[in-house]
């Protein structure tokens, strides 16, 4: 009897090795240590590595990634000194864009990537909040740039999308691709294309028409003067004022648009347009869409807590502790869907073999809700308790309350609003006095003057983080969804016993006590919060790797 | 015919309080009341604790379980995993410190017999873990938390609820007829009367009028 799919064994050493990859997003948080991932398991041939190459090259820019970032430790300590020998023929920079056509790469480029036999598109612009243009280009053109290579070569192709492509759906979240919006008005993903790249169109527009000139001119007035500047510098102020501007606008149109169709935000909304094109276009090129929900630190590789990147729940979890964010709004039951990103990088490649035997679903989730749920009141209580273990609470401390869940109504009227309301007044009140003071009063003008700007940029800072948790609601308060992974199950279930510890990931063996208070929030104090405060993390040494390429691999 | 069966080995079930260490049973709710999260839940149970301080101090005279039960109520509401952290931060000093001596003698004479070590606590056994890897016990049977999603409903689950002892005995792989177990008050009642040897270290005045009706040999002082 033959054996089915379904129950043959799936080994992706041997489906990988020896074949040809192309990869975008590789100097990205997960596609780092993928990348590493895939080098550290198995045995391609080839994996060539679309990055924009900045002012030094690609070939630079890899190096630079090898030498320097954290993610590679495992290779390192595999290779040593060898590193860029060991790995000079198989890594091929090239230097690409996926907002530019036919991703950007050089010509004649395509032709000796013929017979690649995987693209993988990890790329993407993964703000919560974006700008329409660079957005829709990167993941929306990108992705649908992705697979006209992929077409062009013959490969199959492995788009990495989210799974808030959900939107607000509720309930149990299929692996498949969505017909329809988020709030089940029909959709049609080419329209909607369209519509989105006039959107960000007039919002370039509105920078630039009599009103916003007047507005942008009386700001930069009022900076000019400030400044104690003179008329030379208005051209660049205004120049400044009107891209922030647009920037702001674009952001804003985008975030309104998204979410009368049901969708969180523009990131969402265009992920989701990719996978819609991707799927009635992809003709005879084999494809998987892979969805990761929140993917945070590493539970193990490439080593414990490595986390990269500010997009995901760390200002959350800074403000909750660090910052002066007491009460979260939050449905305590709501599941956070988080996965540590070794989990999503065993997925992955498990996918990459998959789709490389010709048995990968069309559509892979790769979260946590479904086996393990994670709820807001045990993330917010594992946050507080991470703190406690790290800074143990002594003197007057023990009468500071620790953060617990709200309703957006409480919050709103009695947490950071409130506070970053009364820095406002307050502020208000010492500019008033810095003006209306005597002078020479015990410096009293001076000093009420000064106080006006430490609260202006208190009240700055505030906003901000006000808006990291308006960013966050969706997920934190309003969704409440689970994310089958059968999908990846299944796989998993075809894995070899001895292949398992390298390849399956089930999120039902964490401990998300010991996850989240020993690894987690240690990993992000050490890698993110410091660049959340405006600091450099303490500084990794730096292993400086050449890449031997075989001549004709160099650009 | 059936393979002839190993023979089962014997365990030594020891009582924590008293004999190891001192009870905390009412201090560790004044913890985990002080260091509830949030302004309302802490201020409410610090309320509540206080207000029922006389009946407490009284039960704790007549009944230490109702006493202790009563106190751990104050710990509704409040997350498992808090739970376990502040019970062990209550109870890391004296678990850092040295152990009760008849305790110790009582731990020795275990171990010289070759017999499995059960450490039983009306403690939380989340709060105890350490005492257990720290004597190198094979089982705790202490407390456990009943939560509901994740948060305490304020009910404890004994260490000495039917059946618990027998499903521990089962675990280890021992005979409760031929173990041993050392309790100091009348909670420990039941797991006296299912052993084969029974002793009572310095008990209460009620288990030593139980002791002497049922002849169980009593332990007063180190042989040291
Ligand atoms: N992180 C998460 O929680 C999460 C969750 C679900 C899905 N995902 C998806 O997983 C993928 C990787 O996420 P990540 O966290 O690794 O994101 P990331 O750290 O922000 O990395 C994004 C990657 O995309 C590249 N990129 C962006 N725009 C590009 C462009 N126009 N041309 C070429 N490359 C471009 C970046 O290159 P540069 O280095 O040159 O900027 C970088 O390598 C994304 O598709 C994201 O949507 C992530």
């Amino acid at each position: 009897m033959i054996p089915s799919a379904a129950s043959a064994g799936l080994d992706p050493r041997a489906l990988l090795a020896g074949r040809r990859l192309l990869v975008t997003g590789a100097s990205g948080f997960l596609g780092k240590v993928w990348l590493c991932h895939l080098l550290c398991e198995t045995e391609p041939a080839e994996v060539n590595l679309v990055l924009r190459p900045g002012r030094r090259g690609a070939l630079s820019r890899l190096e630079e990634l090898l030498s320097a970032s954290p993610a590679f430790r495992p290779l390192h300590e595999r290779y040593g000194e060898d590193l860029g020998r060991a790995l000079g023929g198989v890594l091929r920079p090239l230097a690409g864009d996926l907002g530019a056509p036919g991703l950007g790469l050089a010509p004649g480029e395509r032709e000796r990537l013929r017979g690649v036999d995987l693209v993988v598109n990890l790329a993407g612009l993964t703000s919560l909040d974006p700008e329409l243009a660079p957005a829709l280009a990167a993941n929306t053109d990108g992705a649908l740039a992705a697979l006209e290579l992929a077409r062009e070569v013959g490969a199959a192709l492995l788009h990495v999308s989210t799974a808030y492509v959900a939107g607000k759906r509720r309930g149990v979240v299929p692996e498949a691709v969505h017909a329809g919006a988020p709030g089940g008005d029909p959709f049609d993903a080419v329209r909607e294309r369209e519509d989105l790249r006039a959107l960000a169109a007039r919002a370039a527009r509105e920078a630039r028409d009599g009103r916003a000139e007047a507005l942008l001119a009386k700001r930069v007035a009022e900076q000019l003067r400030r400044h104690g500047r003179g008329a030379v510098h208005r051209e660049r102020f205004l120049a400044r004022e009107r891209a922030a501007w647009e920037a702001e606008r674009s952001v804003a149109l985008g975030r309104e648009r998204a979410r009368a169709w049901g969708w969180p935000n523009a990131y969402t909304l265009t992920k989701a347009l990719a996978e819609n094109l991707l799927a009635a276009r992809r003709g005879e090129v084999p494809l998987c869409v892979f969805r990761p929900t929140i993917v945070e630190s590493a539970l193990r590789f490439p080593f414990p807590g490595w986390k990269e990147g500010l997009q995901t729940s760390a200002p959350l979890t800074w403000a909750l502790t660090y910052g002066p964010l007491r009460a979260l709004p939050a449905r305590p039951r709501a599941v956070l869907d988080v996965v540590p990103v070794d989990f999503v990088a065993r997925g992955l490649t498990l996918a990459a073999a998959a789709l490389l035997a010709g048995e990968a679903p069309l559509v892979l989730h790769c979260g946590s809700s479904a086996r393990n749920p994670l709820p807001m009141r045990r993330v917010v209580e594992l946050t507080n308790l991470a703190h406690r273990a790290a800074h143990p609470p002594r003197g007057w401390r023990r009468l500071l309350p620790e953060a617990v869940p709200t309703s957006p109504a409480r919050y709103r009227l009695a947490s950071l609003p409130l506070l970053r309301r009364l820095a406002r007044e307050a502020g208000e009140l010492c500019a008033l006095g810095g003006e209306e003071l005597p002078q020479g009063r015990f410096g009293l003008r001076e000093r009420s003057a000064s106080l006006a700007r430490r609260l202006e940029r208190a009240e700055q800072r505030l906003r901000g983080l006000e808006e990291a948790v308006e960013r966050f609601l969706p997920f934190v308060y309003d969704h409440q969804q689970t994310f089958a992974t059968g999908g990846l199950r299944g796989l998993e279930a075809r894995l070899a016993p001895a292949d398992r510890e390298a390849f399956a990931a089930d999120p039902a063996t964490l401990d998300w006590h010991a996850y989240w208070t020993e690894v987690h929030i240690p990993g992000l104090r050490r890698w993110v919060y410091p660049r959340l405060e405006g600091r450099r993390s303490a500084p990794e040494p730096r292993r400086p790797v050449r890449l031997t390429c075989p001549a004709e691999a160099r650009p | 015919m059936s393979a002839p069966q190993a023979p089962l080995r014997a365990a030594a079930f020891v009582r924590v309080e008293s004999l190891l260490l001192p009870d905390l049973a009412l201090r560790a709710p004044w913890h985990a009341a002080l260091n509830a999260p949030g302004v309302g839940g802490r201020a409410g149970r610090v309320a509540a604790l206080t207000a029922g301080l006389p009946l407490l101090g009284a039960l704790q005279r007549v009944d230490r379980r109702t006493a202790r039960r009563l106190a751990a109520y104050a710990c509704r509401g409040l997350g498992g995993d808090r739970l376990a952290v502040l019970w062990r931060e209550r109870y890391a000093d004296l678990l850092s410190s040295p152990l009760r001596p008849l305790g110790e003698e009582v731990v020795a004479r275990a171990r010289a017999g070759g017999h499995r070590l059960v450490l039983v606590s009306t403690a939380p056994e989340v709060a105890l873990a350490p005492l257990a890897e720290r004597l190198g016990a094979d089982a705790l049977l202490g407390a456990r938390f009943e939560l509901r999603d994740g948060v305490a409903t304020g009910r404890l689950e004994e260490p000495l609820a039917p059946g618990r002892v027998e499903a521990c005995a089962d675990a280890l792989g021992v005979s409760l007829a031929g173990s041993y177990a050392y309790g100091v008050d009348t909670h420990d009642l039941p797991l006296l009367r299912c052993v084969g040897f029974p002793c009572a270290v310095r008990p209460d005045v009620r288990l030593r009028r139980a002791a002497e009706r049922a002849g169980w040999p009593m332990l007063w002082e180190t042989a040291s």
